[in-house]
C-alpha cells in the first residue's frame, strides 16, 4: 500500500515550542486521527505539510510531492482538499461568488458535485457568507474541499465548535468519502469521540512529540485500565504500563498489552492478595491520550 | 489566476457602493467649488488603494494561508495583486478623463474648471499613485496591510515633499515650474511611465520572493 502522506524528522522551532522531529506516514485510503491538546503542535504539523510554514529540517511529501514553496507546478494540489477550523472564504462573498472562484482556481472542480453538497448541506447559495452560522461556514468549506479532486482530506479542527448532529452529519460524509479505498483522511482534533468514530490510526502529539502512532483497534483492543488497590497495581508487568493516576485509596493503571496482563496472571495473583476488588476496563482513545499525556509530564 | 482576479473583482464590487457614493459626493463638491482636481485625486487613491482594501479582506479570513494550499504557486498569487493594482489604477485614470470630458460638456463658465487641457498631468498622477503602491506591496506582503498604509503615506509625502520642495527651488530661481514641466510634458509623462513600469517590476519580484518565503 503506497502512502498518501509521508513526513520525515519534521522540525520547526519557535519561542516557547518545537516540533521535534516528527516522522510518520499515512497509508492511502486511510483515515488518521491527529490528536493532542491545544498547542501540542498539531496545527504546525499541518502548516509544515501544507507548505504553509516553512520547517527548520525535515521533509513532507504529498502524494509523491515534496512539499515545498518555489515550485511553479502546484498543479498537485487540485488532489489535496483542505478544511481549517475557521472558514478561509470571504464574508462578503456570497456562496455563488465562492463557488464561481474556486471553479476558476481548480482545473479539476466540479460543480455539479459542489452543488450536490450545497443541497445536502442546506447551503443557501445566495447568502453571503457572513451570513452563515458557524456550522453552516465549515459545511462550506467541507463542500469546497470535497468538489474538487481531492484524493487526500487534510482536516484541522475542523469540527471543532460544532454541535454533535453537524459533527455527526459530516463524519457521516468521510465515511462515504473513504469506502472507495482511494481517499485518504488526516483529521487534527482534540474531540477524540470523532478521532475513536472514523479513524483507523490515531497519531497523538504533545509538546512537540509524537508520543503514539498506532492502528486505532489495536489501541481499543489493546489497551485497558487496571482499576485496583495500589499493592495490586504493583502486580502489573512494569513494561506494560503506559501511566498510572493513584487516587488516595485506588490506582488507576494503563497497559498497553490486555493479554499479556492476563498471561501474567494479574487477575488471579490481584485475587489472593485480596486487598480489596479489582477491574479491568476498555481503554478509549481519550483515556489513552490522558494517561499518556500525564504520564509524560510526571 | 483568473479565480484570484474574479475574488478580486467580486470583493471590490461588494465595498463598491459606499465609493461611488463618496466619488458623486466629492463630484459634486468639485462643481461646488469649481475645480475638478478634488474628484481627480480623490478616483486617484481610491484606485490605487484598491489592492490594500481587498487584501484587509484576505488578512481577515486568512486567505492567503488558504491559497497556498490550492493549485496556486507564489507568482500567481503575486500576479494577481499587481493586475488588480494596474487595472484599478487604468479605471481611475479613465473615470477621471470622464470627468473631464462631462466638465467642458457644460456650458462654458458654468464650472471653469480645470476641463481636458488641464488633465495632462493625470498620466503622472497615475504613475506617482501606482509607483507609491507598488512600494507598499511587498512591505503589504511582508508585514501586513497596516504597515504598508504607513509605507505608502510616507512615499506619498516624500513625493509630495519632493514636488513642493521643486516649486520652491525653482521660485528662488526666479523660474516658473509649472512652464518647464508643460515645455517638457511628453518627456515627463514618457519618464514617469518608465519609473512606474521598472518600480511596480521590482516590486513585484521582491514580492515574489516575500510570498515565496513567507509563513502565513
Amino acid at each position: 500500500m503506497e502512502n498518501a502522506i509521508v513526513v520525515k524528522n519534521l522540525t520547526k522551532k519557535y519561542e516557547g515550542f518545537t516540533l521535534n522531529n516528527i516522522s510518520f506516514e499515512v497509508p492511502t485510503g486511510s483515515v488518521v486521527g491527529f490528536i493532542g491538546e491545544n498547542g501540542a503542535g498539531k496545527s504546525t504539523t499541518i502548516q509544515a505539510l501544507l507548505g504553509i510554514i516553512v520547517p527548520d529540517g525535515g521533509e513532507a511529501w504529498l502524494l509523491g510531492h515534496k512539499v515545498g514553496r518555489k515550485e511553479d507546478d502546484e498543479s498537485w494540489r487540485e488532489q489535496v482538499g483542505v478544511v481549517f477550523d475557521e472558514c478561509n472564504f470571504h464574508w462578503e462573498l456570497k456562496i455563488r461568488q465562492v463557488q464561481k472562484i474556486l471553479g476558476d482556481i481548480y482545473r479539476t472542480w466540479d460543480d455539479e458535485k459542489f452543488l450536490r453538497y450545497a443541497e445536502k448541506f442546506a447551503l443557501p447559495l445566495d447568502k453571503k457568507v457572513k451570513e452563515l452560522s458557524k456550522g453552516m461556514r465549515m459545511k462550506l468549506s467541507i463542500a469546497a474541499a470535497l468538489s474538487h479532486d481531492s484524493r487526500v482530506l487534510i482536516l484541522d479542527e475542523a469540527t471543532s465548535g460544532l454541535d454533535p448532529v453537524v459533527r455527526s452529519e459530516i463524519l457521516d460524509i468521510f465515511r462515504e468519502l473513504i469506502e472507495d479505498g482511494e481517499h485518504t483522511i488526516f483529521i487534527s482534533s482534540h474531540i477524540t469521540s470523532d478521532i475513536e468514530k472514523i479513524s483507523d490510526y490515531v497519531m497523538l502529539i504533545h509538546k512537540g512529540e509524537l508520543l503514539l502512532s498506532e492502528n486505532k483497534d489495536d489501541i481499543l483492543y489493546n489497551y485497558a485500565i487496571v482499576r485496583c488497590t495500589k499493592q495490586q497495581a504493583s502486580l502489573i508487568p512494569e513494561d506494560i504500563v503506559v501511566g498510572r493516576e493513584e487516587g488516595q485509596y485506588e490506582v488507576s493503571v494503563l497497559v498497553r498489552d490486555k493479554r499479556r496482563l492476563l498471561e501474567s496472571n494479574f487477575k488471579e495473583k490481584a485475587e489472593q492478595a485480596g486487598s480489596g476488588s479489582f477491574a479491568i476496563d476498555r481503554a478509549g482513545i481519550e483515556d489513552v491520550l490522558l494517561y499518556i499525556v500525564k504520564a509524560k509530564e510526571a | 489566476m483568473k479565480g484570484l482576479i474574479l475574488k478580486e473583482l467580486y470583493l471590490i464590487k461588494s465595498f463598491s457602493k459606499q465609493y461611488v457614493l463618496l466619488m458623486v459626493l466629492m463630484g459634486a463638491w468639485s462643481i461646488f467649488v469649481h475645480n475638478i482636481s478634488f474628484v481627480a485625486i480623490y478616483v486617484m487613491v481610491l484606485g490605487s488603494s484598491m489592492v490594500l482594501s481587498t487584501t484587509t479582506m484576505d488578512e481577515a479570513v486568512s486567505f492567503h494561508k488558504f491559497a497556498v494550499t490550492m493549485p496556486v504557486n507564489a507568482r500567481t498569487l503575486v500576479k494577481s495583486k499587481y493586475v488588480i493594482l494596474f487595472l484599478t489604477v487604468g479605471v481611475g485614470e479613465l473615470l477621471v478623463w470622464l470627468f473631464s470630458v462631462a466638465a467642458n460638456l457644460l456650458p462654458a463658465g458654468s464650472i471653469g474648471m480645470v476641463g481636458i487641457e488641464g488633465m495632462e498631468g493625470m498620466i503622472v498622477t497615475g504613475c506617482l499613485f501606482l509607483s507609491a503602491n507598488a512600494a507598499s506591496i511587498p512591505v503589504m506582503f511582508k508585514v501586513g496591510v497596516t504597515k504598508s498604509r504607513y509605507t505608502y503615506l510616507i512615499v506619498m509625502v516624500v513625493i509630495g515633499g519632493v514636488i513642493l520642495g521643486g516649486y520652491k527651488v525653482s521660485k528662488l530661481a526666479g523660474l516658473s515650474l509649472d512652464d518647464m514641466l508643460s515645455e517638457m510634458e511628453w518627456a515627463l509623462n514618457l519618464t514617469a511611465v518608465i519609473l512606474a513600469a521598472v518600480i511596480a517590476a521590482v516590486s513585484y519580484f521582491i514580492s515574489v520572493k516575500i510570498v515565496q518565503k513567507k509563513e502565513w
